[in-house]
């Protein structure tokens, strides 16, 4: 038999069911058409505005529909008119009141809004209906007096007006019933309105939170309403990959005329193709049941005295609704009963083969999970079939795997609220307590929600794209431990970190909290990062990033983990109160009540290496580039990564930096010199000894600095390395050949071993467009894996590049160059500087080739002068600066001209040199924040006003350098995002139009960065 | 006299107006040579300077390439072929975005009497491109080097004129050059130097110069009487040269004291032996670590921040850092310790002055252009190589070095040995080298 090859669940991408696009056409509104009287009997007898409520928040429903009334055709058109209707309700036969007239009327004039009509005789109004309803009443009813009706047709018209869309297009699932008769689908309808809303409230603990739940609530099943043969089958065939089953009469309408016979023809039809569709035959004659039978259907007896309950029955057990039974076939009885899906999961580890096949033969897994709206899972299992199995051991694999990668995926992108009994391995993100999440802990839920919404966890064949598993505890513990030790006044008086830290050490962490902190601690198995997460933390305008302390714990899983972990939590607190943080907010203006703290507990991204633990890849990604070379755009972006923890690039260290566009060309890799001398020496990992872990106010108290020797044999270098071969004097990518490890990352960024900068690029792009801003990110790769599991690409953070926000980055519009000392449209860096005084230039009178080996002395004297003061200055000479050949420009290297904060490469009419732009300097122009401009004056590129210069006294000269010390600074404007600069002139007074602040939020980040 | 050097250079000058780095080094090397054609009618009659100055062959070609954007890119491509009178033209490609013809004809001019100094039968020249390699991709890097060389291919060949590498060129390069040199001429010749080992390469390049230094060293002490063993030597660097250098140091019995780097030297008193030496190797190869830690594996040693370690009394100096090292006050300190050897490893160490100090006190002092030709040498040792068909040993290589090195030095004895004995390396190695291309030239004839 043909089998067809099992989805691959490492890589099967759920469909997603965008359950807030469920339920679109809502009945707000209805209006109903009788006399006064009636109207008058139904609101202060029946009270149906108050008994609807009732009945919409008994079941948990949202929006309960307000009633209006008008009695007469005219009067509900004018009504309609001013007042939105979305359902028009009326009586057919009170008195002499012509209700076909007015629906006709109404129906003329808004043909849109369906009509449903009630009435008092349902048999005499059959004959009356086929005559006279041409299209003009949707529906009617029988009144027997039972406000429940109103429910049903509420909710029928709605299931009605959202069918198409939400059954076929999004998935859910539908009940048909055919059915003539007024007086029974009036009476049935309620009934099973009431079951499906009850099965609903049922299924919403499958929801992560009560929004989540909500949202379920709209995939309940809907009803389907057919009253002919005909029309019975027309929704079969439409929305038959739907339905949980049909509920039929037997003897209705078929080929125009009644047919005693026509819901078994129905019946024979749905049989021909679907053995095991459920099929509920009622009828008021019991002798339908052994035709019924035969036909391999269901029946039920309209005259039941529990026809209510046999209906109940019937449904949840053959609609799959309520729990879930496994049965053994054999000795028909029940081996297990589950109530929710990780339940199931458990229950398919221990039931026996037989039992597994009998509900699989039966796709009874995929019918339960669709009542319960869990359609995702559901589409997965409906989508294979028995046969397709090997055996039923791997049908057993197959469910077990399926749901955890299914429980996996529901919960990204979803906040979870933490339960200290539901949490398990398949969370990603939860958080204790109501409070607030603090920025880094917003911004990883903004990450996970919008991994989600882009479908980018599993974009990359191999890779596996998300946040790492974390529990932030919300800032309502942090203000509960505080309140109860009334610490707020401590902290603000104690000026001594260690004496805060001692204080908050010293407190227990309420007990609800430690509970919930060990249920994460029995799930855990990495080691931890404890992070802050204030409030005011990475917000737009003050960025909090690095003010407050992160603690790295390995996880020695036992006893002692839990008291770690909670001092850990308690040091991140207390810094909210240390010296630094205290001083920050000062400078920022908030108080110290304002500082509330979220702590993030995140499972660090790395593996084990001897006695360390690290990640293979950390980095961190600007889409911005201030600093563009060769053909990079600032708005490619641009990414700095390393071997080990992130702390190596965030402190400065040395790391690899290369364009997401441009991956090949790094210009650290771009000779075997370069190669060796640019690249990481060192990284940093967690020293896993327990022991190395204490509680200090230095949160590197337990990161170890490895040296590549170190860490020779450490596997990870095999996928960053890259070897350094003597005799050929050649890097050799790959770690394959003995030599000098050289960390290169040449596997991932020349030969595509792991698409990262296909991912950054992405991520880049996105980011910017989530956040309307230019961002910078912080990520961790996981390339080290068993076989067969996909690498893991951890996104740690996201923020607004700051410097990109602050507007007064951008050169006047209208500024005049001739206000300018120097203005180029080639340069490096971004920034606005108002500090610097000192301006040094090589003269261009007494410049010679030859001599440039005493210029660099020269500059090397005059650049002391600066350090010893702490002072910077602005450079500006002819040729490349930092060049080895003398003959092109003035071979300095960077301790001679360390204090220069600008530095400006000038061509001259007869020394024209094709200009190095920096890149002799590279990582230390980046790692300061240098500016750098590149100027050819005679070549109408840039311009320089020496004149200017040279009518200024200075404060010191030689044969080779001029040196001016202005009295006020000089302002100098980098546009880092257009690579314009201009250094104006002395006295010179920018004026802006600052905008207001909310209209700045607003702005799109300028054209060609979204 | 003098106005035979400015007449010269006047006339250079009208010629070559536009090329101020090659007038510089004609200027050089006329100041040096000029006294001596002047004493020797034979060159003087034949204007063979003014013959040197012209180069054989200069071209200049369109190198097109497609990068990684698709974009097309144009840059100029260069081979001075200067001087074949003593073998094919020999000398480097450079990759830099500054390459231009001045710089390349100056380059070619040097590398005439560079070459005819190692007394291999390589003649001079020099070539390249404006072409930049710093951040291009290596498809990029290869597409350049096919396009260079699918013009340069009709120029060049193992007995016409056999490049190597230089700035922006090094065995990746030269990788792609050979392969697209192989495919156009279906040939598989010893066309390049400096490539890789399985496939034409020679050994001992990465040490060539640092043993070679020694090597010139040994051969000075000879004249002397004198030999390396016992002896204590003073090297500063810690690179390839100064590692090697400290290396054959060793093996030939001396006693290295220090080796420094550019935050200050390390000096141990028990000397840096073979062991010491691996760790120093280690240190800066493997860790790029800074010399001082060398004493946190050998605390007895002293590390002097700062400062180069002429202040260290020995008996031998080995130069290997960097240009302008060694200044006159290093050069009395040397001597008043008694140092009685100075042979360059790098290019140009000692500052004029410093070298003036030596020669007045008549100590053995050897300029880098002779003592440090062992990696030019071993260039030569790789065509060599090829033409035989056969690789050497390690040990047959170093051998061949040794000699090579021998006999520089003995034509720097030939032509630098002053009237009262003394040796000038300086003038021998500028005149022997002119010598050994213009006694070609004439026996050629003016062609």
């Amino acid at each position: 038999m043909h089998k067809n090859r099992l989805p691959d669940l490492r890589n099967y991408e759920f469909e997603e069911v965008a359950f807030g696009e469920l339920m679109q056409n809502r009945i707000n509104k209805v209006l109903i058409v009788c006399s006064n009287y009636d109207f008058y009997m139904l609101e202060e007898d029946g009270r149906i505005d108050e008994r609807i409520f009732n009945e919409y928040t008994d079941l948990n429903l949202r929006y309960p529909p307000n009633f209006v009334h008008a009695n007469s055709a005219k009067r509900a058109i004018k009504l309609m008119a001013e007042v939105k209707i979305d359902l028009v309700i009326t009586w057919l036969d009170i008195g002499n009141y012509n209700a076909f007239e007015t629906s006709k009327e109404i129906k003329g004039a808004f043909p849109e809004v369906p009509i449903a009509a009630l009435s008092f005789y349902s048999s005499e109004l059959r004959s009356k209906l086929e005559k006279s309803n041409k299209g003009i009443i949707d529906t009617v009813f029988h009144w027997n007096g039972n406000v429940d009706i109103f429910l049903a047709i509420i909710k029928l018209t709605e299931d009605r007006m959202n069918a198409k869309r939400d059954i076929n297009q999004i998935g859910v699932k539908a009940i048909l019933m055919v059915e003539d008769s007024l007086k029974f689908y009036s009476r049935y309808l309620p009934i099973i309105y009431k079951i499906l809303l009850k099965q609903t409230r049922a299924f919403m603990s499958e929801g992560l939170n009560e929004h989540r739940s909500m949202m379920l609530m709209r995939g309940r099943p809907k009803m389907l309403l057919a009253t002919t043969y005909e029309e019975g089958l027309e929704l079969f065939e439409k929305y038959k990959g739907n339905l949980l089953g049909v509920i039929s009469d037997v003897n209705y309408f078929k080929d125009g005329k009644r047919d005693p016979e026509a819901g078994f023809e129905f019946l024979k039809y749905v049989r021909s193709s679907q053995r095991y569709f459920p099929f509920l035959i009622q009828s008021s004659d019991n002798n339908n049941e052994e035709k019924t039978h035969e036909l391999k259907g269901k029946f039920l007896y309209k005259h039941s005295e529990t026809l209510g309950t046999d209906l109940k029955n019937y449904i949840n057990k053959y609609f799959s609704f309520g729990d879930f039974e496994f049965w053994d076939p054999e000795q028909m009885k029940v081996l297990a009963v589950v109530k929710n899906l990780s339940e199931l999961q458990k229950a398919l580890k221990t039931v026996s083969k037989a039992s597994i096949a009998y509900h699989a033969k039966r796709s009874e897994y995929s019918k339960w999970l669709k009542s319960r709206a869990l359609f995702p899972l559901a589409n997965l299992f409906s989508n294979v079939e028995y046969d397709d199995f090997d055996d039923l051991e791997q049908i057993r694999e197959f469910l077990i795997k399926a749901i955890r990668a299914y429980s996996i995926y529901r919960s990204k992108g979803v906040i979870v609220k933490f339960d200290k009994e539901k949490y398990d391995e398949y969370l990603g993100f939860a958080r204790i307590g109501d409070g607030s999440l603090g920025g880094k802990g917003r911004g990883l839920a903004f990450i996970d929600s919008f991994l989600k919404r882009h479908k980018l966890f599993r974009k990359y064949e191999d890779v596996y794209i998300s946040i790492p598993r974390t529990v932030v505890i919300s800032t309502e513990v942090f203000d509960e431990f505080i309140e109860r030790y009334d610490l707020i006044r401590f902290a603000a008086n104690s000026n001594s970190d260690e004496e805060i830290l001692n204080k908050f050490i010293s407190k227990p962490l309420p007990q609800w909290v430690l509970e919930d902190i060990q249920a994460f601690l029995n799930i855990v198995k990495r080691p931890i990062a404890v992070r802050s997460s204030s409030v005011l933390e990475d917000s737009h305008f003050q960025p909090f990033a690095g003010v407050f302390a992160t603690y790295m714990i390995p996880n020695t899983n036992d006893s002692q983990m839990l008291e770690t972990l909670s001092n850990a939590i308690k040091s991140v607190m207390a810094s909210a109160f240390f010296q630094a943080s205290k001083a920050y907010l000062k400078a920022t203006s908030h108080t110290i009540e304002e500082d509330k703290m979220a702590v993030i507990l995140q499972e660090l991204t790395g593996k084990q290496y001897d006695d360390i633990y690290y990640p293979n890849i950390s980095g961190v990604a600007r889409s911005i580039n201030f600093y563009p070379i060769g053909n990079e755009k600032p708005n490619e972006g641009i990414a700095n990564i390393a071997l080990g923890l992130g702390e190596i690039i965030v402190g400065g260290g040395r790391s690899l930096r290369f364009s997401p566009y441009h991956p090949k060309k790094v210009l650290q890799l771009s000779s075997p010199d370069s190669t060796q001398r640019d690249t990481q020496q060192y990284f940093y990992g967690l020293d896993l000894d327990p022991k190395s872990y204490k509680v200090s106010i230095n949160e590197g108290v337990n990161k170890k600095k490895v040296t590549l020797r170190q860490a020779k044999n450490h596997p990870s270098l095999k996928f960053v390395a890259s070897t350094y071969d003597l005799q050929n004097n050649i890097i050799r990518p790959g770690v394959l050949h003995d030599g000098i490890r050289v960390v290169t990352f040449d596997n991932v960024l020349k030969y595509g071993s792991f698409p990262l900068p296909e991912i950054l690029k992405d991520l880049l792009h996105v980011g910017q467009r989530e956040m309307r801003n230019p961002i910078e990110i912080e990520f961790a790769v996981n390339l080290d894996v068993p076989k067969g599991q996909p690498r893991i690409f951890s996104f740690l953070q996201i923020r607004p590049i700051v410097e990109s926000v602050v507007t007064n980055n951008e050169l006047p519009e209208d500024f005049n160059v001739d206000d300018t000392i120097i203005y180029t449209e080639s340069a490096l860096g971004n920034g606005t500087y108002d500090y610097i005084k000192n301006f040094v230039y090589v003269k261009p009178e007494t410049f010679n080739p030859a001599n440039t080996r005493e210029i660099a002395y020269a500059v090397e004297n005059i650049n002391k002068k600066f350090t010893d003061k702490d002072e910077q200055y602005i450079l500006v000479g002819p040729g490349r600066w930092g060049s080895s050949d003398p003959w092109l420009g003035i071979p300095v290297i960077w301790p001679q001209i360390s204090s220069a904060k600008i530095i400006v490469e000038a061509g001259l009419n007869d020394f024209r040199i094709d200009p190095s732009q920096g890149t002799h300097f590279f990582q230390n122009l980046t790692s300061f924040k240098v500016g750098y401009f590149t100027i050819n004056p005679f070549m109408n590129d840039g311009s320089f006003d020496l004149d200017y210069l040279n009518k200024q006294e200075a404060c010191y000269e030689d044969e080779y350098l001029r040196h001016i010390c202005f009295k006020d600074p000089l302002t100098i404007i980098i546009e880092g995002k257009s690579n314009k600069a201009a250094i104006f002139k002395s006295g010179f007074k920018i004026t802006r139009h600052l905008e207001s602040l909310e209209n700045s939020i607003d702005d799109l980040p300028p054209e060609g960065f979204m | 006299m003098k106005s035979n050097i400015e007449a010269f250079l006047d006339l250079v000058k009208e010629r070559n107006g536009q090329e101020p780095e090659f007038l510089q080094a004609v200027q050089e090397v006329a100041e040096t040579v000029i006294p001596y054609i002047v004493e020797h009618d034979i060159y003087y009659g034949r204007n063979i300077l003014l013959r040197m100055v012209e180069p054989e062959r200069a071209l200049t070609f369109r190198v097109c390439w497609v990068d990684d954007s698709g974009e097309i890119q144009v840059n100029r491509g260069y081979r001075i072929q200067m001087n074949s009178a003593i073998g094919p033209f020999k000398g480097g490609l450079r990759f830099h975005p500054t390459v231009n013809m001045s710089i390349l004809k100056f380059l070619a001019f040097e590398q005439v009497f560079k070459n005819a100094l190692t007394t291999l039968p390589m003649g001079g020249g020099k070539g390249g491109s404006d072409f930049d390699p710093k951040g291009k991709s290596d498809d990029e890097i290869m597409r350049f080097c096919h396009s260079f060389m699918s013009e340069l291919f009709r120029h060049i060949g193992p007995n016409t004129d056999v490049p190597a590498g230089d700035i922006g060129v090094g065995a990746r390069e030269i990788g792609f050059l050979f392969g697209m040199y192989k495919k156009l001429r279906n040939e598989f010749t010893g066309v390049l130097t400096g490539k890789g080992l399985s496939w034409g390469g020679s050994l001992i390049r990465p040490e060539a110069t640092g043993y070679g230094t020694v090597y010139f060293a040994e051969s000075m002490l000879k004249t002397k009487g004198e030999d390396l063993n016992g002896k204590d030597v003073v090297i500063s660097g810690s690179g390839n040269v100064a590692q090697y250098a400290a290396e054959k140091c060793l093996q030939l019995g001396a006693k290295v004291l220090t080796l420094s780097d550019s935050s200050g030297y390390i000096y141990d008193s028990e000397g840096i032996d073979a062991d010491k030496l691996a760790y120093v190797m280690n240190l800066k190869n493997v860790k790029r670590g800074r010399i001082s830690e060398y004493l946190e594996n050998y605390p007895h040693a002293k590390f002097v921040k700062g400062k180069t370690p002429w202040e260290v009394k020995c008996d031998i100096a080995l130069p290997c850092a960097t240009q302008n090292e060694l200044h006159e006050a290093d050069a009395k300190i040397l001597l008043k310790n008694g140092c009685i050897c100075v042979s360059e490893g790098a290019n140009m160490p000692s500052t004029i002055d410093a070298v003036h100090a030596f020669q007045k006190a008549k100590i053995l002092y050897a300029p880098g252009k002779a003592s440090n030709a062992g990696g030019v040498a071993t260039s030569g040792l790789e065509m060599t190589q090829n033409s035989l068909r056969f690789n050497w040993t390690r040990d047959e290589v170093d051998l061949k070095l040794k000699s090579i090195m021998s006999n520089i030095h003995d034509s720097c004895i030939e032509f630098g040995t002053e009237e009262d004995g003394y040796i000038n390396y300086v003038k021998g190695a500028n005149i022997a080298g002119f010598v050994k291309v213009a006694d070609a030239m004439l026996a050629q004839g003016i062609v």
